[in-house]
């Protein structure tokens, strides 16, 4: 490949991910080579800061790495919309570690230790393919929408935690995305700084509780006499009537602390964006509204799990049309959610805000869609906002049991096509209906179903700009579209069907169910219950029995770290709850296991509770000290949590 | 769960494992037991009906040892089998107090 030489400020930049230096100076030296720009990150915060501020040809990214880890940097580079290729480079070489990057949004996977003429390889390949003006990614199925970047570096940030560990890293979390950051222990503190110089702030990310005078206590005294000061309160976990206290007192935002890596910054950047609203002129006011509203729309998981295949469409002027899908754990349990904020207004604009907000902040701790529409409601209720209002339809597809929970509030329900015995396609209607959330002071009038899919089926869900009858007709009009066996190029058919001329509140989602693959791995699931875990671990112990702990490993330990990740789902994970499930599957290769168990919960910090070690308390940590011991790796994503043990 | 209380003894035989399901009866019990014997000198678990012990089992065993060091009582484990001399080791209860079985501490 020949490159010629460019001067820097026109170079194709690279953008390099690794903890380690020397890998860092290695791959920068082959970016040099190939005439481009190495920009280098030494963790997956860095990257994700300078991912949302500069637009790269290429990603190298270490999978292994302390902090966010590789995959899921690379699962937050995708969701942001960014297409940029990605390689990872990892010393993991297992089979399964290269199939989840590539799951995860890489476009390949390098093993480590680096070959430098492999990279420069690779770099001809995607660098020069962009030159050549080819995408370097296959057009996704999901329309993605890129938010540009927000300039952070304006605005002077504190940090009030007293937990001097987690300050230090909230505050480095805060400066990789651009903030001035000031930390302060307490209120207090903070407070003192705000009366001795009123302008040397403009927003306080709190720890709910400080020593002394709490956040909603420095609320209130910020509110009255630093109103510019935007306020934000992190929690250690999801409190609803905490969040609404919060929210009725007037702070601009309120999380759990383990977001503000990620949503939070949403949240804040949401929040100057509303406070830069009033310099707007009136004539570009309504087109900002509706980019800043298309900036809220996210596709989630991409490529999309596969327990599921979804497709979206929407008008691309329709800015309030919001779909967002979230991948619970790893046993297919997936939330999608569609909305229609109403009006172009800054009031919209604030309400598609909060609704994200509490979807990011709220969703994992309100998996029951219509406990989560319920929420929604009541956050608005307290906005009071009487001319805008919100229709949702919110959907749990839990793929494991084939079981799909919907709730509807103001939309129009959805057509699900399942396919019978003969092969053709029957319709059934499922009612939508219920008031727009925001409207009604009460929660009851949420329309809400929950039904068994077969395989094969098709669902679709729609914004009240279409009418059933127009989705009806497209497939009646071209019946060959029920046998694409997936759900990408359903939805733009299916509009042309709708009314001419109809310029917003479309928005179709087409969601397919697969057969099931055959089961290639052994699983097993039981209702949460302390006799559940007996079973399944008599269950494992036949499984393992059957050769497959690995050489060197002990049977009874691996059975030991299994009861402990399953006592964490039932006790933590599940809560208890005797309706939710817990699921292991167990992979298995010569000389490997993987054991992943699934459960409903939201998952937890795994680097956390791996600080905690004693002999005692094992179950406060969750088990997991006690895994970490046997297993050779730990990971936690979602609500799953899976163990790699391997032979020596 | 068996109970015999021998010289300056109370022996607590457990006749099932040391894990969810069954921990709470067990936890009652021993409670009671150890309420109603003030006067042993020596709290003896004898883990000979115990194949499998997980974390809640880990938190029962390492409760009865504080509750008889806080009563000026000792504790020990008698009759331990493989798989409850390996989990011991694996919790490194050899170094709170003795346990005797297939190998001694």
């Amino acid at each position: 490949m020949t490159f010629v030489m460019t001067p820097d400020s026109e170079k194709r930049s690279i953008l390099v991910v690794d903890d380690n230096p020397l890998n860092r100076e290695l791959i920068a030296a082959a970016v040099a080579s190939a005439s481009c720009r190495c920009v280098e990150a030494e963790n997956g915060k860095e990257a994700l800061a300078k991912a949302k501020t500069e637009v790269f040809s290429l990603i190298f990214m270490d999978l292994l790495m302390p902090g966010m880890d590789g995959f899921e940097t690379v699962r937050h580079i995708r969701a942001m919309g960014i297409e940029t290729p990605i390689v990872a480079l990892s010393a993991l070489s297992m089979k399964q570690d290269q199939e989840r990057a590539l799951a995860m949004g890489c476009n390949a996977f390098v093993p480590k230790p680096i070959d430098l003429a492999q990279l420069r390889d690779i770099i001809e390949k995607y660098v020069k393919r962009e030159q050549q003006g080819q995408p370097s990614k296959s057009t996704p199925a999901l329309q993605s929408v890129s938010r540009p970047s927000f300039d952070f570096s304006p605005y002077r940030l504190l940090v009030v935690e007293e937990d001097r560990e987690r300050s230090e890293e909230h505050v480095r979390t805060m400066a990789a995305f651009g903030f001035s950051v000031r930390q302060v222990a307490n209120c207090n503190e903070a407070l003192d700084l705000l009366h001795a110089d009123p302008a040397s702030l403009d927003i306080i990310v709190s720890n709910l509780y400080t020593t002394g005078i709490d956040a909603l206590g420095m609320l209130a005294m910020v509110r009255r006499q630093y109103p510019r000061v935007l306020v934000f309160i992190f929690t250690e976990h999801y409190d609803p009537d905490m969040y609404q206290l919060a929210m009725q007192q007037g702070a601009d935002g309120i999380f759990p602390a383990a977001l503000l890596d990620g949503p939070a910054i949403g949240m804040i950047e949401s929040a100057l964006y509303r406070r830069q609203q009033p310099e707007m002129t009136t004539t570009s006011l309504s087109d900002q509204l509706r980019q800043a509203q298309a900036q809220l729309i996210s596709y989630g998981c991409e490529p999309p799990c596969h327990a599921c295949c979804l497709a979206i469409k929407s008008l691309h002027e329709a800015g309030g049309d919001i779909v967002r899908c979230r991948k619970f754990n790893n046993s297919g349990r997936c939330g999608f959610v569609l909305a229609d904020i109403a009006g172009h207004d800054l009031a919209s604009l604030y309400m598609s805000a909060v609704f994200l907000g509490i979807l990011t902040s709220c969703w994992d701790a309100c998996q029951k869609p219509a406990n989560l529409l319920q929420v929604i409601n009541g956050e608005f209720n307290k906005l009071g906002y009487p001319k805008s209002h919100v229709c949702v339809t919110a959907m749990l597809w839990d793929g494991m049991r084939r079981m799909l929970h919907i709730a509807t509030a103001g939309n129009p329900g959805a057509l699900l096509y399942e396919r019978t015995t003969g092969g053709e396609f029957s319709c059934r209607e499922i009612v939508g209906g219920g008031m727009c959330l925001g409207l009604l002071k009460t929660n009851d009038l949420i329309g809400s179903a929950m039904m068994v899919c077969p395989s094969e089926s098709y669902l679709f869900l729609f914004s009240d700009g279409i009418e059933k009858e127009t989705v009806q007709k497209a497939i009646a009009a071209d019946p060959a579209l029920l046998n694409k066996h997936r759900a990408s190029g359903m939805c733009s058919p299916i509009l042309l069907h709708a009314r001419p001329g109809q310029q917003d509140d479309m928005a179709l989602l087409s969601f397919y169910i697969p057969q099931p693959e055959p089961q290639q791995h052994p699983c097993y699931s039981f209702l949460t219950g302390y006799d559940g875990i007996d079973r399944a671990c008599r269950w494992a112990s036949e499984v393992l029995a059957a050769g497959k702990v690995p050489r060197g490993k002990d049977f009874d330990f691996i059975l030991l770290a299994l009861r402990e990740a399953l006592l964490n789902a039932v006790e933590h994970g599940n809560r208890r709850s005797s309706e939710a499930f817990v699921d292991i599957v167990i992979h298995s290769a010569p000389d490997l296991l993987v054991i992943e168990v699934s459960d409903e919960g939201a998952g937890f910090d795994l680097e956390r509770c791996l600080a905690a070690d004693s002999v005692d308390g094992q179950i406060g940590k969750r088990g997991v000290p006690a895994m970490r011991k046997i297993a050779d790796v730990i990971t936690v994503e979602g609500g799953t949590v899976s163990m790699t043990f391997s032979g020596q | 769960m068996k109970v015999l209380l021998q010289e300056n003894s109370l022996v607590l035989q457990p006749e099932t494992d040391l894990i969810a399901s069954k921990i709470e009866e067990l936890r009652n019990d021993v409670l009671a037991q150890m309420k109603k014997h003030p006067e042993a000198e020596a709290i003896v678990l004898d883990a000979t009906g115990i194949e499998i012990v997980d974390s809640l089992g880990v938190n029962l065993i390492i409760g009865i040892y504080r509750q008889a060091v806080a009563d000026s009582k000792s504790f020990e484990v008698i009759n331990a089998g493989s798989r409850f001399i390996k989990v011991a080791q694996f919790f490194r209860f050899f170094s709170l107090f003795s346990i005797n079985g297939e190998t001694t501490a």
